[in-house]
């Protein structure tokens, strides 16, 4: 129980990538960290269904969560460590191109900041986090510290050995993952079953990593079961009260903190500013450009599902390992294209417990349960991943309807793809034909519809109030005690995966706080 | 502006409990929203006992074995709480009856179903009784390939066991 008149310094809403390492940061520089988060207590090693199988469930679905533990029952709840207790981990660095993409083609927005500037807190985040991945040299996707990679599966070298041959470079997969134990925690050991929580903590979650360690300072207050539905400001425009209710009892209550930080991922940040309307702020807080909620730019996939031929009808193996050993960093950038932007490609990360492909093989009776059999073994996933550029018809919104288990407007995403999008779109598509082509690879859906993943976007970063929300350092420029820390920030989403940067971001986005406490301008 | 958004997505769930996004683990987000949906456990005595009898027929001409491997209970624990499939399924069984199926020996029963099959797989879900088609068999293999028998005994799954590291692939 928190008392309601302690003044912290810093109140952090949200547990996960964002929150999770800002708050170890500043707790361990000696600030006075209250962390707010929705969902339950987590005890990674023993409340997930890590090590389930689908038959042990009558409905064939294996639940996150053990029996009678709660978690991840909802956006606005998901537990401690947020959605790094489920990631895939997969941990890449923007590189220059990406910070800076409208210099580099002419469309979207720059980023305030440079690789340079957050190439020391990447260093930071990967050596706290642990990172594996090979040194590859790319001028697009910056080496950092990495521990060994992992193999290739063979799978994976069917699939290079393809690319190759049309120019195109697969690398080893980086990821978040322990290659090798540290002092603190073991080494994977492939069981694959990465995205059901990672029970022993070889895979990174915020909780474990980060925060759990971050207690002995004395300085970090964990708090669950919070959920935090508006943020009041006083007449100097300052958040003055967090206010929150208990996710079970719904009891109200209030937080206080010299400063406040969001970092509830992306759609959630977005909504909770929105939410906390007011006579200064009648539009959603710190939205006096009206930017608040545009600027929407998730990850646009296009999901290929495959049989690489020359496995078909091998035996049975076991070599899921950490789901996806490889990856297909973005070549088309420097290629000559209709397009602005690029793509990556992530593949083979299927987990082999489930089957769901069975039902699109076509066929009945014996020869049908032979054709599965033989494809078992071959069976992968490959899915092109590429960055979207803002536009007026993406936002996020909350529902003026629909409400949620705890009766709070429920956040909507809006997307549509623009005619550049979809030339990317279609190129993207054409390589991942011919990459898979090129590996022998027996193609189900030559022709996926776009999906999005990893939401970006809503609080744009930038120098230029009107056409922002947060400054250069995740401060609001409407707010001076108000820090975004998420993937909301992003003004541009690159192709990459967006973790990695939260981090650094987040660690950044710490040391200036911490230095705004010390010199009392907090 | 495309035609693709975010108003598509809902046109883009196929037939089946598990269905596509249990194959395809996206990110954690995808895997959030496919296992926080309420699975209530079931009774499996959504079907009379002739109508029963009729998709444990049917499942196992699908997959030899999915009787034993208690296929027709998974699919009567799915049906029983998707007013949708339901009607589908009432349709498709009256046009079976109306064949005398249940009479038929297994050659004759084929060559009803085939035809289901060759159009369910071309894409063309039009006809009634091709959509029945498409559901048992879609809903006999996700409940014969997550069931022990169709994972372990008939695919030979290994994984979920630890590895002190992870070799190399041989070949290369």
């Amino acid at each position: 129980m928190v008392l309601e008149n302690k003044l912290y310094d810093v109140v952090v809403i949200g547990s996960g990538a964002g929150g999770g390492a800002l708050s170890a940061r500043l707790a361990h520089l000696g600030a006075d960290v209250l962390v707010l988060e929705g969902g339950p207590k987590i005890d990674t090693r023993t409340d997930f269904n890590t090590h389930a199988l689908p038959y042990q469930f009558p409905s064939r679905h294996i639940p996150i969560m053990k029996p009678g533990k709660p978690g991840f029952d909802g956006e606005r709840s998901r537990g401690l460590g947020g959605k790094t207790q489920l990631w895939n981990a997969v941990a890449l660095r923007l590189s220059q191109r990406d910070f800076k993409g409208r210099h580099h083609d002419g469309a979207g927005q720059d980023w305030p900041v440079d690789y340079a500037e957050m190439a020391p807190f990447y260093d930071r985040i990967e050596r706290e986090v642990g990172v594996c991945g090979n040194y590859d040299h790319l001028e697009d996707l910056p080496d950092g510290i990495f521990l060994p990679p992992v193999p290739m599966k063979c799978t994976d070298v069917a699939i290079r050995d393809g690319a190759r041959t049309l120019g195109v470079p697969v690398i080893h997969v980086r990821k978040a993952t322990l290659s090798r134990p540290t002092a603190t925690r073991p080494a994977c050991h492939f069981c694959g079953n990465c995205m059901s929580g990672c029970d022993v903590v070889a895979k990174y979650n915020s909780l474990d990593v980060h925060m759990l360690p971050a207690l002995k300072t004395g300085k970090l207050t964990l708090q669950s079961n919070s959920i935090v539905h508006e943020l009041a400001v006083s007449a100097e425009a300052r958040v003055n009260e967090v206010r929150y209710f208990d996710r079970e009892t719904r009891a109200q209550n209030v937080a206080k903190g010299k400063i406040v930080v969001v970092a509830c991922a992306c759609a959630q940040s977005v909504a909770l500013l929105q939410m906390s309307k007011s006579s200064r702020f009648p539009a959603g807080l710190a939205n006096s450009s009206g930017e608040l909620g545009k600027n929407f730019i998730p990850h646009i996939t296009a999901g290929f599902e495959a049989f690489l031929t020359p496995f078909i009808g091998k035996p049975s193996i076991n070599e899921e390992g950490f789901l996806d050993h490889a990856y297909v960093p973005s070549f088309m950038h420097s290629k000559k294209r209709g397009y602005p932007r690029s793509f990556g490609i992530q593949f083979n990360y299927q987990n082999q417990r489930s089957v769901g492909w069975a039902k699109n093989v076509k066929g009945m009776g014996k020869s049908y349960k032979d054709a599965i059999k033989a494809r078992y073994p071959a069976y992968l996933t490959f899915t092109g991943y590429q960055e979207m550029l803002p536009n007026p018809d993406s936002y996020i919104d909350l529902d003026p309807a629909a409400t949620d288990e705890y009766g709070l407007p429920r956040a909507r995403r809006h997307w549509k793809l623009s005619d550049d999008d979809m030339r990317l779109y279609n190129d993207m598509k054409k390589w991942c034909r011919a990459i898979l082509e090129a590996s022998k690879a027996e193609i189900i859906n030559p022709d996926p519809a776009p999906t999005t993943n990893h939401e970006i976007g809503g609080c744009r970063m930038g120098t230029d109030p009107k056409t922002s929300v947060v400054n250069e350092y995740c401060r609001a420029h409407d707010v001076p005690n108000l820090y975004v820390v998420d993937a909301s920030v992003f003004p541009s989403s690159s192709e990459k995966n967006p973790t990695l940067t939260i981090m650094a971001l987040a660690t950044r986005t710490a040391d200036r706080i911490a230095s705004q406490l010390q010199k009392g301008e907090a | 502006m495309s035609t693709y958004s975010s108003d598509r997505r809902s046109l883009l769930k196929i037939f089946g409990s598990i269905g596509a996004t249990c194959a395809y683990p996206f990110a954690s987000d995808e895997l959030y929203a496919q296992t926080t949906a309420a699975t209530p456990e079931m009774a499996s005595h959504f079907f009379n006992k002739t109508d029963f009898a009729v998709i444990s027929r049917l499942a196992d001409l699908i997959v030899p074995g999915a009787i034993r491997a208690g296929v027709p209970e998974y699919i009567d624990m799915v049906i029983a709480r998707n007013a949708e499939q339901q009607a589908v399924a009432a349709d498709g069984l009256h046009w079976l009856a109306a064949k005398n199926f249940t009479q038929l020996d297994e050659a004759a029963q084929y060559a009803i179903l085939e035809p289901l099959c060759e159009t369910a797989d071309s894409g063309d879900l039009r006809a009634r009784n091709v959509q029945f088609f498409a559901l048992i068999k879609s809903l006999t293999a996700d409940g014969y390939y997550t069931s022990r028998t169709g994972l372990l005994d008939e695919l030979h799954y290994h994984g979920n066991t630890p590895h002190a590291g992870y070799p190399a692939c041989p070949e290369h």
